[in-house]
């Protein structure tokens, strides 16, 4: 059936030009995911340079001042240019898909987004470019360390308006797939039969557009603030920052979450050959972790004397309930399966335990006597990378390797895919268990240099060799990549007897996607057709006419 | 006296079997299914999972959480009130007067401070740290040129810390008392730290909160000596300073 298909149109012309001003979601979707994705492979660089300078006690690799800029530009990278780029990327290919849409809402706003985020991307390493440096005051820029006096020069600036940029890109994506999966749903795709990724993009993109504009807010004035008015050094401005800041800051750890965490969702769903277990539970839990995100913010100011240390200590460890929701769901999808164990399903387990040591030891970090300790420590680096490097890096390449063969009609290599795995789950080992020991001893974070004294050589040693790991993994991933690219088997529409609808098209999908949207009866629609006509097959009855482009 | 090292162990001991047990039992469930489920090709029989959801699984398994989260966060919150309220008697007699906390301590727990006998005030500046003792007229300064700051400190009494920066978010910071807190600009902290082994903390004080180009050296040592040596050394800084 899937040879009814229209042969792809003539795209084959100038394709740079044309996809860099294209309003085809799956052109706007590569170029978010491709811009993000050498975002990452930068900030990743970023990271091995502070590992190597932290391999050992004094300086060797580079100036204090050098450092400062380095660690600042690798978390905002991985943020603001990285993280929510990329979920948010993954959202602008795949929502239509999933829903059965021929497109986006206001692609042109989309692309316009793509537009800022470059702007943004280049604006902030061009801060290297200038005399005092780039912006060198954290990916949090505290006032007033981060206003004219405590950090002065272009390259801070450039990061400012960087950010506001890049804020303002992820705010019309959000509402570009927030209003394409309210207006452009097929037929019977309800709200409660969208898929779980789908389901998580509509959260991502509320908490995008509930907390992005707090940080929009924090950039203007600070902004307005290295330009000679005062607004942050009133009494209580720093801590007035702060609030906007973490209003924004923690929302934005669930939005560069959610949607990788459904990824490995889908990807256990499929490679185990059975419908996700417990949807509606799976979406409200998901629903009330959106909810919640937006009342925790204040655990990130347990130390600073001004907010309710109780209050949100409980808020944030009443997240255990929904994020122990999602695990149950998970590992309910793979009871009794088939599973066949692909890359896309490892990463998927990889996330689930990886990002646990993350989520097990935010809850620690949760209790205010425990986080007295832990706060702006080496503990803290490796809680937050354990959520950010097992959630949305794993789960990225869950993802990945799953729609991989949507997005070019061909299948990765699983053998490299599985070297992949192995060698990045080793590498997340051994980086960043050792920092949960230095911080407990007391390491801060943020230095380039540590007393020799401490007794922290072996440990950071240790962690370097896992950076170095990890490079190791993704130079794998990288040769997979562009091996697959050019010499992959050709794919076939639904390589993994796919359940959702984005399968019942050509790979890649041709450009309104669907030449006939299969009908929507549950969650998994393509799995129901699939079931009736293994149905119909047993009871020797003749096979219903095949319903849109599926097998 | 306060001894936050000792509530910290608490909670340590608390949460640590708890989050090692929760991951050794889930990622022994993700490989156990992993592998037992594992497809096993086509003559493969065994039952599939019939139900797509399971309301009375799903909702005990919510309960248990609930619980888990409940009993956590009623064991913080009790540690958090023994942090200020478990003080012996005679602090309160001592030779300071008693000191109230200010607003911000009892916005921050909702108890009033502990009453203390020694009150130093820190201020802290890029990248150095100063050490003021009022009631005694000494002063801990850095000589300048990297030397370190050392803060003294008598054991087995409640110091009262009130705290300031001349610029930026720093962090007070004793790792091996398990304690920080930030100073602002143009704002006074306070806290109070109770020290309970005499002797040179090897690893000192550092600022915690990032403050600029040398934030990484901007430590201070900690000097904790029996209140009678205390007091000898405070006679001695007094000489020096009438010198
Ligand atoms: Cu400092």
């Amino acid at each position: 059936m899937s040879a009814t298909l229209p042969p792809p149109a003539v795209r084959r012309g100038p394709r740079l030009l044309g996809i860099l001003s294209s309003t085809d979601h799956k052109h706007l979707g590569l170029l978010v995911c491709g811009g993000a994705f050498v975002f990452f492979c930068l900030g990743g660089l970023l990271a091995l340079l502070m590992r190597s300078e932290l391999a050992a006690p004094e300086l060797q690799v580079m100036s204090l001042n050098a450092y400062n800029q380095v660690f600042t530009i690798h978390g905002s990278t991985m943020f603001y240019l990285f993280g929510a780029p990329m979920a948010l990327g993954f959202g602008l290919y795949l929502v239509p898909l999933q829903i059965g849409a021929s497109g986006l809402r206001w692609p042109r706003l989309v692309l316009l987004g793509f537009w800022l985020f470059l702007g943004a991307g280049l604006l902030m390493y061009a801060g290297f470019l200038t005399q005092e440096g780039a912006g060198r005051a954290g990916w949090f820029a505290f006032d007033p360390l981060s206003d004219d006096v405590g950090t002065p020069g272009t390259g801070m600036d450039l990061w400012v308006i960087s950010v506001f940029l890049s804020v303002l890109a992820g705010m019309l994506w959000a509402a570009s797939i927030l209003a394409t999966i309210i207006r452009h749903r097929a037929p019977g795709m309800t709200m409660l039969r969208l898929p779980v990724f789908t389901w998580s993009m509509v959260v991502s993109s509320l908490m995008t557009l509930v907390a992005f504009p707090a940080l929009l807010l924090a950039m203007g004035l600070l902004f307005i603030e290295r330009h000679g008015l005062d607004v942050f050094t009133q009494p209580g401005g720093a801590i007035f920052y702060q609030h906007l800041f973490w209003f924004f800051g923690h929302p934005v750890v669930y939005i560069v979450f959610f949607p990788f965490l459904a990824a490995g969702s889908e990807a256990i769903a499929t490679s185990a050959g059975q419908r996700f277990f417990g949807y509606k539970l799976f979406v409200g839990s998901l629903l009330a972790f959106a909810a919640l995100s937006v009342s925790v913010w204040g655990h990130h100011m347990f130390v600073t004397s001004s907010v309710d240390n109780r209050f949100f200590s409980l808020t944030t460890t009443a997240i255990i309930v929904v994020a122990g929701v999602e695990y149950f769901d998970n590992l309910a999808t793979m009871f009794r399966g088939r599973i066949k164990l692909r890359a896309s399903f490892l990463f998927a387990c990889g996330f689930m335990i990886v990002f646990l040591i993350g989520g097990l030891s935010g809850i620690w970090v949760a209790s205010p006597p425990l986080d007295y300790n832990a706060h702006d420590t080496y503990s803290v680096v490796a809680h937050f990378h354990y959520t950010l490097f097992g959630g949305t890096v794993f789960g990225m390449f869950a993802g990945i390797y799953h729609w991989f063969p949507k997005v070019t009609g061909r299948l990765l290599d699983e053998r490299l895919g599985r070297w992949h795995f192995w060698l990045m789950l080793l590498g997340g080992l051994v980086t960043f268990i050792p920092q949960f020991f230095v911080g407990e001893q007391g390491m801060v974070r943020r230095i380039a240099d540590y007393p020799e004294t401490a007794g922290w050589t072996a440990l950071n040693a240790l962690s370097t060799v896992g950076a170095f790991i990890i490079l190791l993994s993704l130079l794998i991933f990288l040769a997979n990549l562009i091996r697959s690219l050019r010499l992959g088997k050709p794919s076939g529409p639904d390589p993994w007897d796919g359940h959702t609808l984005e399968w019942a098209t050509s790979s890649p999908p041709p450009r309104y996607n669907f030449p006939a949207v299969p009908p929507v009866r549950s969650y998994a629609p393509l799995l129901d057709l699939k079931e009736e006509a293994a149905e119909d097959e047993s009871s020797h009855r003749p096979v219903a006419s095949g319903e849109g482009g599926s097998q | 006296m306060v001894d936050t090292r000792d509530t910290w162990q608490d909670l340590f001991n608390l949460y640590l079997p708890i989050g090692v047990g929760v991951f050794v039992v889930i990622t022994l469930l993700v490989v156990i299914f992993a592998v037992r489920y594992r497809d096993r090709g086509a003559e493969d029989d065994r039952p599939r999972r019939r139900r797509s959801h399971f309301t009375g699984a799903e909702g005990s398994y919510i309960l248990l959480l609930a619980l888990i989260a409940a009993m956590l966060v009623y064991f913080t919150f009790t540690e958090m009130g023994d942090d200020r309220a478990n003080l012996p008697a005679e602090a309160s007699t001592g030779t300071g007067e008693l000191k109230q906390g200010g607003a911000d301590e009892e916005g921050q727990d909702g108890i009033q401070a502990p009453p203390a006998e020694l009150e130093i005030q820190v201020t802290a500046a890029r990248w150095t740290w100063r050490f003021d003792y009022p009631e005694l007229g000494i002063t801990q300064a850095s000589g300048g040129g990297g030397e370190l700051t050392t803060l003294v400190v008598p054991t087995g009494v409640n110091v009262r810390f009130t705290m300031t920066s001349l610029d930026v978010i720093h962090s007070f910071y004793i790792p091996q008392l398990r304690f920080k807190r930030d100073a602002f600009p143009e704002r006074l902290t306070s806290f109070t730290l109770g020290f309970t082994e005499p002797g040179d903390y090897p690893k000192g004080g550092f600022c915690a909160e990032f403050c600029g180009l040398r934030h990484a050296a901007m430590l201070f040592r900690v000097s904790a000596m029996e209140p009678e040596r205390f007091r000898a050394w405070v006679t001695q800084r007094q000489l020096e300073a009438r010198g």
